[in-house]
């Protein structure tokens, strides 16, 4: 293939080409950090790059009956952040809210659309719910879709919805389904090859639908190396990128010298020349290089000073969006950060949802906004994505979706005794808001509406997954119709390749 | 329909598959990805109007007879076929195919491409098909081999003009003999004992032996058994009781080399042991209805035991295969109560059923009993007598889990049993009972039906008719015969070649779950499984036979890529060098370096052991689907966990700080002895100084970990070759 500048560095993968114009970069300040980590680490960075071609080269990834060709040229986003609100949230209580009810001994539920006053914003004529002053200030930066509906998969099953909203598919499936980031990884590949392409960050998959959790933070049959690599919690992220705890660099050096020689003068040799064997080494070459990398220092938050901290805040997810900034300085393609899924936890409100709302509020409002600030100050948020997302809305009334409602999940009486029955606890499948900021997605736009009165559901522009998934691999360059062979048959990025990229959402489409 | 078979028998292919090869143009594989896609794009974009089942406009385009009959394709003048001009018509264009999205630029390039090329449907309009009955392959007169395997060996050898390759010496194959069998690595003694032995036959007694540890074979196998039949001890389902475990009827099926035809018409019924298999998995709320667990049932034992993928079929009827929609749900309602199933064309409901009806007509169509079987479980019998015909042995409650730990029911619900009643089943209590405990929350009927002997489990809000149980019982009888059936060549092919895969590291036929693919010798495929057959499906049997032979002996085989295993040309010159999967790995470190997993000082299995992080890492997959084949390749995250994961690290810490205790600066006796215990052989002398120099560093108990961590990382400890 022909060079078309003297940096272009091309890429394979699977059988599609890239090409990855690192002229580009320069325009923006990750191309400083690039560009200082191959000075830094100029060996390994030839090394790796000759070895991580020669393996996506040889790998047998599931083929495709043609060649997808993504434009990377006409993208306009290399990053993405995506960030889940984990367990329902109410957009009358966040981003779109509605006439406020002030509480009082009695009320009816069915009174109650939002439980907080509105707040005006940077954008004239938009409102947010009281609790997002720091988002409010950065609405112009981005767009606000009001208009999501989520499936309807009957009785709610949070896991169910999210695997739906993460992977594009409605669980079950027969196959195991690629989450996005996941399809991305494989489809375009890494920027900065010492970094895994997917890094999650804040979900634990310790409690409750932990297996169902598993299943969609998964690159299914694309193989495990283009899974997540998982931080639990970025505040000690520090051990996943780290030597063992108590191994010095030098020492840890030592060990990989020694054992590449034992590989070197191994009797069977010969056998080690096998396409598995082979495969084995060279990934344990790459757990080396990221951990011996500068570019580990992403995960690093210590290298912050005081102030950023105190400007993101002290939660875990605070943390998390701190580490994504970091990722996607130092190159990463793709980081999903979580409010970290517990049922009955976080914005899963089944009672007392006014003030774990408020609560909720406080945990996401700075750490978003300043992730925004701080993307768009460096100037990252140009290329970057900055997704925020759930698995679908809440209301004090309608579980499910009015006409096809559910069996009712919440716990608290519908006339209001106590403070605690004030909120919406019921989970509700329309009007859905979503945040897209950054990459391509139009700055100070708002997308659809939702009705002023109950059932607030979507009157105007519904997207639903398939579209929204495909906007973002639009951004990419990812090409519509982007599939891969599984069990002889091809499985696309959005079902049956029909979703189509929202160009309303868009800069310029 | 009857079914044709596009090679009419395995014979003809076999003599002369190498001559015609030469003569006819064998579509290539990119023709065959291109046609494959090509239908696939007509199959899920045009069908759903212009198909098997409806012709809107009088069009239909499921077979190439009908596209072209309908003249929308002009062959000689491509570009002036209809269906290329309605296609290609912009976006909102009102006579734009199909009307509700234009195709991607994409699919309208693999249409114009296949419709150029002369629109190659290959097969009678479908797909090439294995055949069905089982072929009794003679043995070779004055073949210089015994063993059956090896003379087929030797005149595949001749034929593709390969020479005998001398066997593996003692030490691998003891390894290879280990890590099949049992899944561990020989003692010191057991080594030293095999080596020395000067009898002939000693490989033979060997696997013998090896195969007859009961608890060591049960829990090797145990995991390649999990993954087929997607059996866990945690995942998705378990959240809401949409699921049960088979744990204890593997094992024990596993620990008695219980015969395969009986452990397959075991997991095709309700026995309460095995039920998880067809019950499957059931999320909360609504779900595809491809996805129903009747359907999931009809999916994994086709795929499982039949090698056949009906997958796509149960959405429409598929184009990568020749089953049908109605086949599919047909399979379908042999596992639904009510015996019969709607049928659905991509989850839309199309107001037909199907009612039980086996893939293979041929099997049991002679077979009297088994029609008028059929005949009789489509509709209630009339004289139907369930208070005399129907006895409760035991009803008690139990956990899901446990559901042994009894208490038992009241016989006010004994009695609603025994005159047929609903039972019904919600909020963890059975509805007019007055004993059921609260956390109790499953119902055990034991009861016997007229000679039939049922268990039958009760999970929460489910609606029992009893009826209906012993109705579905009597179906899934039915189709466990037709699906063991001794003229179902393709229930032992499969499992033949699954092993065959398992132990050689490449099938017979390569994809294990696509068996109508063309084995590299069909005599060795149809023989073992003949044999396997005659046997008495003695899974035993099937191993010892495989690994007795020379082909298993010979030395294992570089592969470039698992791209070139796969390929049909694939000429088989001896074993393939496998992997440890993460259960082989973790297992044999325990064995040599320290326990990973222990419950009350004993070392526990990694098979026995719940999918953690450390076995995930490794490879270990989640049950959602069958598993049929782990990924043998590397991979960041796998390495990442060997590299500073905790649980790797917080073993070799410990045992680093022992052996130091123990060892002291003694080193170059713990690396002989890690040597000789891990991997049979002494170091080398350059491999001896390499490590020692890692100890001499420090002379500190890190210098045990790292020897130990390099050592348990060299692709020698971590493959069989």
């Amino acid at each position: 293939m022909k060079r078309k500048h003297p940096v272009d560095i091309m890429i394979l993968s699977g059988r599609s080409s890239i090409y990855l114009n690192f002229n580009r970069y320069f325009k923006s300040n990750i191309v400083k950090i690039i560009s200082e980590w191959i000075v830094m680490d100029r060996r390994d960075f030839v090394k790796l790059l000759g070895t991580g071609t020669m393996a996506m080269l040889g790998a047998p990834s599931p083929s495709r009956a043609f060649e997808v060709k993504h434009d990377l040229s006409r993208a306009t986003a290399d990053h993405v952040i995506w960030i889940t609100m984990a367990g329902g949230m109410a957009h009358t209580e966040t981003f779109d809210p509605k006439v406020y009810t002030p509480y009082e001994k009695g009320l009816h539920a069915s009174k109650v659309l939002s439980t907080f006053p509105s707040i005006p914003t940077s954008v004239d004529e938009l409102y947010l719910s009281k609790g997002l002053e720091h988002l409010a200030q950065v609405m112009h930066l981005g767009t606000l879709i009001r208009s999501y509906q989520a499936a309807d998969l009957g009785n709610i099953l949070h896991t169910k919805h999210q695997y739906h909203f993460h992977t594009c598919y409605q669980p079950p499936q027969s196959v195991s389904v690629p989450h996005i980031a996941a399809w991305v990884s494989h489809e375009i590949g890494g920027i900065n090859p010492v970094l895994p392409n997917w890094i999650n960050i804040g979900q634990q998959f310790v409690k409750g639908e932990k297996e169902e959790l598993k299943l969609f933070h998964s690159a299914g049959f694309l193989g495990a190396q283009h899974g997540p690599f998982v931080i639990s919690d970025p505040r000690k992220s520090m051990s996943s990128v780290n030597p063992p705890p108590g191994m010095d660099i030098s020492r840890f050096e030592r060990r990989n010298r020694v054992y590449r020689e034992m590989l070197a003068n191994s009797p069977v040799a010969d056998v080690l020349s096998d396409y598995q064997i082979e495969s084995f080494q060279r990934s344990m070459q790459q757990a080396y290089a990221l951990v011996k990398s500068p570019s580990a220092k992403a995960f690093d938050l210590s290298q912050e000073t005081q102030e950023v901290h105190s400007d993101y805040g002290e939660s875990k997810f605070a943390k998390g969006c701190l580490m994504a900034r970091r990722l996607v300085e130092h190159g990463a393609r793709f980081v999903t950060v979580s409010t970290d899924y517990i049922p009955f936890k976080g914005w899963d409100t089944h009672k007392d949802g006014h003030r774990t709302a408020k609560k909720m509020k406080e945990t996401i409002d700075r750490p978003i906004a300043q992730l925004i600030k701080d993307l768009e100050r460096r100037g990252l948020l140009e290329r970057t994505i900055v997704f925020v997302g759930t698995e679908f809305s809440r209301d004090s009334m309608i579980e499910g979706r009015l006409g096809q409602e559910v069996r009712d999940q919440a716990q608290t009486p519908n006339s209001l005794s106590d403070i605690s029955h004030y909120g919406m606890h019921r989970h509700f499948t329309d009007g859905i808001s979503l945040l897209a900021f950054g990459g391509g997605f139009n700055r100070g736009l708002v997308y659809g509406r939702t009705a002023d009165e109950r059932p607030c559901k979507v009157v105007d522009n519904p997207i639903r997954i398939d579209d929204i998934h495909q906007t973002i691999y639009h951004a990419l360059g990812i090409s519509k119709g982007t599939h891969a062979f599984t069990e002889q048959r091809p499985f696309y990025t959005t079902p049956d390749g029909k979703g189509k990229a929202r160009k309303a959402l868009l800069q310029s489409a | 329909m009857s079914r044709q078979f596009s090679f009419p028998s395995y014979p003809f292919v076999a003599g002369f598959f190498l001559t015609l090869t030469n003569l006819i143009a064998e579509p290539s594989d990119e023709m065959l990805d291109l046609q494959y896609h090509a239908r696939q794009i007509i199959a899920h974009k045009c069908w759903k109007c212009h198909g098997s089942e409806r012709d809107e406009g009088d069009l239909r385009l499921h077979t190439r007879q009908h596209i072209m009959d309908s003249g929308t394709v002009d062959l000689a003048n491509p570009q002036a076929s209809r269906l290329l001009q309605r296609i290609n018509l912009p976006e909102g264009h009102k006579k734009v195919m199909p009307s509700e999205s234009k195709l991607p630029d994409d699919e309208i390039a693999v249409l114009t491409k296949w419709i150029e090329g002369g629109m190659q449907w290959d097969g009678r309009g479908a797909f090439k098909e294995a055949p069905l009955a089982p072929r009794y392959v003679p043995p070779i007169e004055g073949s210089p081999y015994v063993h059956r395997i090896d003379q087929h060996i030797d005149r595949y050898f001749e034929q593709n003009g390969i020479a005998w390759q001398p066997l593996v010496g003692d030490r691998i194959f003891l390894r290879r003999a280990y890590m099949d069998c049992i899944g561990l690595l020989p003692t010191k003694e057991e080594a030293n004992a095999f080596i020395s032995d000067s009898s002939p036959n000693k490989r033979r007694a060997l696997v013998s032996e090896l195969l007859s540890r009961k608890k060591s074979y049960q829990q090797h196998w145990q995991t390649f058994w999990n993954d087929l039949l997607r059996n866990a001890y945690t995942g998705t389902g378990f959240i809401t009781g949409g699921r049960t475990r088979i744990t204890d009827w593997l094992r024990s099926s596993l620990m008695s080399n219980k015969p395969y035809d009986i452990m397959v018409n075991e997991l095709l019924s309700t026995n309460a042991s095995s039920r998880g298999f067809i019950d499957g998995i059931k999320w909360r709320g609504t779900v595809s209805a491809s996805q129903s667990t009747e359907m999931q049932a009809a999916q994994n034992s086709a795929q499982v035991f039949l090698g056949l993928n009906i997958k796509c079929a149960s959405c429409h009827d598929a184009f990568t295969s020749n089953w049908s929609l109605m086949q599919s749900h047909q399979l379908a309602a042999y596992f639904s109560q009510s015996g019969s199933v709607p049928i659905h064309r991509c989850d839309k409901d199309t107001g037909k059923v199907a009612t039980p009806k086996f893939l293979f007509d041929a099997l049991g169509r002679d077979d009297d009993d088994a029609s008028a079987n059929k005949n009789e479980v489509q509709s209630k019998p009339e004289n139907f007598q369930l208070k005399t015909d129907l006895t409760v042995n035991s009803a008690h409650y139990g956990l899901q889990d446990k559901p042994e730990q009894q208490i038992d029911v009241s016989q006010k619900i004994r009695k609603q049993i025994e005159s047929g009643s609903y039972i019904i089943s919600s909020n963890n209590r059975l509805v007019d009972s007055d004993s059921a405990p609260r956390k109790k929350n499953v119902l055990v009927i034991d009861m016997t039906y007229n000679g039939i002997h049922l268990k039958k489990i009760i999970r929460q809000n489910e609606k029992i008719d009893i009826v209906k149980v012993i109705q579905t019982e009597q179906r899934l009888m039915e189709l466990g015969q037709l699906f063991t059936h001794r003229e179902n060549g393709r229930f032992s092919r499969t499992i033949v070649n699954r092993y065959w895969s398992q132990l050689m590291g490449r099938g017979l036929v390569f994809q294990v779950d696509e068996m109508d693919g063309l084995p590299w010798s069909v005599d060795i495929l149809d023989d073992l499984a003949y044999r396997f057959v005659e046997h008495g499906y003695d899974i035993k049997w099937l191993i010892t036979e495989i690994m007795t032979s020379r082909a298993y002996q010979l030395p294992s085989v570089l592969s470039t890529s698992r791209k070139t295993l796969s390929k049909t040309d694939y000429i088989f010159k001896g074993p393939i060098v496998r992997r440890l999967t993460a259960e082989q790995f973790t297992d044999c470190f325990s064995q040599v370096v320290k326990p990973i997993y222990t419950h009350k000082g004993k070392v526990v299995r990694a098979s026995d052991n719940p999918r953690d992080t450390f076995q995930a890492a490794l490879g270990r997959p989640n049950r959602d689907n069958v598993v049929s084949m782990r990924s043998e390749r590397g991979n960041l995250l796998e390495s990442l966990e060997l590299t500073n994961g905790t649980k790797l690290d917080s073993t070799l810490n410990e045992v680093a700080k022992e052996v130091y205790q123990q060892y002291g600066n003694d080193v170059i006796v713990y690396i002989a002895d890690l040597f000789d215990r891990g991997l049979g052989r002494q170091a080398t002398q350059r491999e001896l100084e390499l490590l020692v120099s890692i100890y001499n560093e420090t002379k500190t108990s890190s210098g045990y970990y790292d020897i130990i961590w390099t050592f348990i990382n060299l692709p020698e400890f971590q493959s069989i070759f």
